[in-house]
């Protein structure tokens, strides 16, 4: 019998050349003004994310549990999710296509460096069992997708501001990317908003508390105050443009702490979590 | 000569003075920046509720030179400073004000006749009526009617997004003081069929500052205590059954579980994720004095790996130090029979060692020491609180409050008569320019006659 492992990491392996092969297209066709490739690269991409899904799904099965404790099957299943969110939102908002320039390498990156890392599951211990932590963690997933895409955006408002703009003819106008950033903060401002209610909910379930101060949840409240800053200060005080997409990326930043560094630094409630 | 007349403020102006401070844009972002601040500085700082005395004193000899300005300005305990308090009023303050003026504005927007938009007016060649049915279509609602100019508005909800989220902030922050003040938390390490009556002590009580003492209102018994593994030794579950024992006696069995709470006579009961094993010890002197103890010791994580502690018995001038291994053969961690290994310590010197299952004795030194039986123990959180509630729906205010703002932008149509035709306008209030082609849209539907 073939070591459930081998399965779920040989189809990971085989979703990341598929990203690989999308990214490559994808670049391409957006560099190149080529639409018949751009369009190829997102059929390849649809084609690794389903892939891709299947392994996290045989995993969820062979474990018993979601992606939620380790760093190989948490990156994964962030992966997944900032891509699948991504192709909706670029049928919803076409202007936004050309995030996939981040969008792309960031899903194989990342999966990538979760291959590298441990893949062997872990036992759910009894105080990870919650409906409410199922909602705590895909809500701060859904968070980073969203924060993702805006990144992507600010990075290429940046470069379009400071470079020759008729180079960069496959972006739209600054204006819009700037609503755009805003737009995508806004989004992930919400949904971090929902993961930190649903974690407090599942703290209260297991051990009476709804905040405990815990390092993680300080952080993830620095951040989500960051997020508050950054969209206070665009709103009424005409933060726009590249100082509000460098502050975008800033905050970013602190998310990135939050999510995936703050666990190494303290220990904490979260102590089974990214280990 | 020229006299100057001072004008006495009245009680009028100095609110008013106060209301625009507090409302004034830079006195919000400013609270903001000064409440990220402290939360900043309570993560990155030792708190006193967070770190043991010993932390605290490490840290202070560390930092010799800026600990006692650290103290003086309460950073060793930012969350119940003087200061956080009075920071955290001024927004519970600034957001009430605000609020009331974000329902005055949204109320305003959406049912008032709105600002005439500054953009193009398009004359369209239909009527009253298909005008109504083609904005129905597209989602947009009518909203007000004054003399010739009607509003339809798309998402007038969204007009709301503001005053949901200024109120839950309020809530959250309200409840959240209400709930410090008046918690009662409790709570108890017990050992199968240990009985806690109401007035017998906490191993650990926390009370708000207005609350009195937390005091079980009936007695509690430790029943049984259910641990499960996965077959790798990692817990499962963590189970157990505690009774309710009221003064007639008669009592009343509950499961309990680590993620399942019991609500138990207004208060809620949860059970922790410690346990271990209780050891029923005798220990006798060389003259016949007997020291009954019961030892708790929280269980191993590993079936070879045992678990450690440190205890002292009243009477008895030396320190015990305990392992134990969940099975004397360490084959399971779901054991009856585990194995006790006792040093009984002077100072540094060793007075003695033994290695006990149970019923088996042994010497330790000048005593002897038997391992009559050994139970479950596990930990339970006994907790009394108000607040809860107004804190997760100020939450949910906030998620429907962003939601509304960032999920359901406004757009609004202006419709005016004149002579025998309509004149129709649009804007967005925010992200208009993610709405761009929404107005040619509705032309194109409407059969424009033209633009002007």
């Amino acid at each position: 019998m073939i070591d459930p492992l081998v399965i779920d990491t040989g189809l990971h392996w085989i979703a990341v050349v598929l990203y690989i092969i999308a990214t490559v297209i994808n670049c391409y066709g957006l560099v190149f003004h080529r639409q018949k490739a751009e369009r190829a690269s997102y059929r390849v991409a649809v084609a690794g994310l389903c892939v891709h899904g299947a392994a996290l799904l045989y995993r969820w099965i062979v474990s018993g549990h979601g992606p939620y404790i380790v760093k190989y099957e948490i990156l994964s299943s962030d992966a997944w999710l900032v891509l699948f969110l991504f192709l909706i939102f670029q049928r919803m908002y076409p202007k936004i296509r050309f995030a996939s320039l981040v969008v792309f390498p960031a899903t194989f990156l990342l999966i990538g460096i979760g291959l590298f890392l441990n893949p062997a599951s872990r036992k759910l211990p009894p105080s990870l069992r919650s409906i409410w932590l199922v909602f705590h963690v895909a809500f701060y997933k859904i968070a980073l997708a969203t924060l993702v895409i805006a990144l992507a955006i600010s990075i290429f408002f940046i470069i379009k501001k400071r470079k020759d703009p008729a180079r960069l003819k496959m972006l739209p106008p600054l204006s819009d990317l700037d609503v755009y950033a805003h737009r995508f903060a806004g989004f992930g401002f919400i949904f971090w908003a929902i993961a930190m209610l649903s974690g407090s909910i599942w703290a209260y379930q297991s051990w009476g508390r709804f905040w405990g101060w815990d390092p993680i949840e300080t952080w993830s409240l620095i951040t989500w105050l960051g997020f508050g800053l950054y969209l206070h200060l665009r709103r009424f005080f005409g933060w726009n443009g590249e100082r509000a997409a460098l502050l975008f990326m800033a905050c970013f930043a602190l998310s990135i702490v939050s999510l995936f560094f703050v666990s190494f630094v303290d220990s904490s409630i979260h102590s089974a979590y990214f280990r | 000569m020229v006299t100057v007349k001072q004008e006495i403020p009245t009680l009028f102006t100095v609110m008013s003075t106060i209301r625009r401070f507090l409302l004034s844009r830079s006195t919000i972002l400013a609270l903001i920046v000064l409440l990220l601040g402290a939360v900043v500085a309570a993560a990155v700082f030792p708190q006193r509720f967070t770190a043991s005395p010993q932390e605290m004193a490490r840290w202070q000899e560390k930092y010799a030179t800026v600990a006692p300005w650290f103290e003086r300005f309460g950073l060793d305990h930012v969350y119940t400073s003087a200061w956080f308090m009075g920071l955290l009023c001024l927004f519970l303050l600034s957001l009430l004000i605000s609020l009331h003026t974000q329902m005055q504005v949204a109320w305003r927007r959406t049912f008032g006749p709105g600002l005439e938009p500054a953009g193009q007016w398009v004359p369209v060649a239909v009527s009253e009526h298909s005008l109504h049915d083609a904005m129905g279509k597209a989602g947009f609602l009518r909203t007000s009617r004054s003399g010739a100019m009607t509003k339809f508005t798309k998402n007038p909800w969204g007009h709301w997004g503001n005053s949901f989220m200024h109120l839950g902030f309020v809530m959250i922050i309200c409840s959240s003081l209400v709930l410090a003040a008046t918690q009662k938390m409790g709570l108890l390490h017990l050992y199968e069929g240990e009985l806690h009556r109401p007035g017998d002590p906490w191993i650990l009580e926390e009370n708000g500052f207005l609350a009195t003492k937390f005091l079980l209102p009936v007695a509690i018994r430790l029943d049984k205590v259910q641990p499960e593994y996965w077959d790798n030794d990692a817990l499962r579950q963590l189970s157990s059954r505690i009774s309710v024992v009221p003064f007639d006696g008669r009592a009343r069995q509950y499961a309990l579980a680590v993620n399942q709470p019991l609500n138990l006579k207004k208060m809620r009961v949860y059970l922790g994720r410690e346990y271990g094993n209780a050891f029923f010890l005798d220990i006798e002197d060389s003259g016949g004095r007997t020291f009954p103890s019961i030892v708790q010791i929280s269980h191993p994580a590993e079936k070879d790996e045992p678990s450690y502690d440190n205890f002292h018995i009243e009477g008895i001038p030396f320190r015990f130090k305990a392992k134990y291994f969940a099975d004397a053969q360490k084959l399971t961690l779901n054991s009856s029979n585990p194995l006790l290994t006792l040093r009984l310590v002077d100072q540094d010197r060793v007075l003695g060692e033994t290695a006990l299952t149970i019923g088996q004795s042994g010497t330790l030194g000048p005593f002897t020491v038997t391992l009559r039986a050994v139970r479950h123990w596990s930990s339970l959180i006994f907790s009394e609180e108000h607040g809860m509630a107004g804190v997760f729906s100020g939450f949910f205010l906030v998620i429907v409050g962003s939601g509304l703002f960032y999920f359901f932008p406004v757009r609004e149509i202006y419709a005016k008569r004149e002579g025998n035709g309509l004149l129709i306008a649009w804007r967005a209030l925010r992200f208009s320019k993610l709405f761009a082609g929404e107005f040619d849209h509705i032309l194109q539907t409407l059969g424009k006659e033209g633009r002007t």
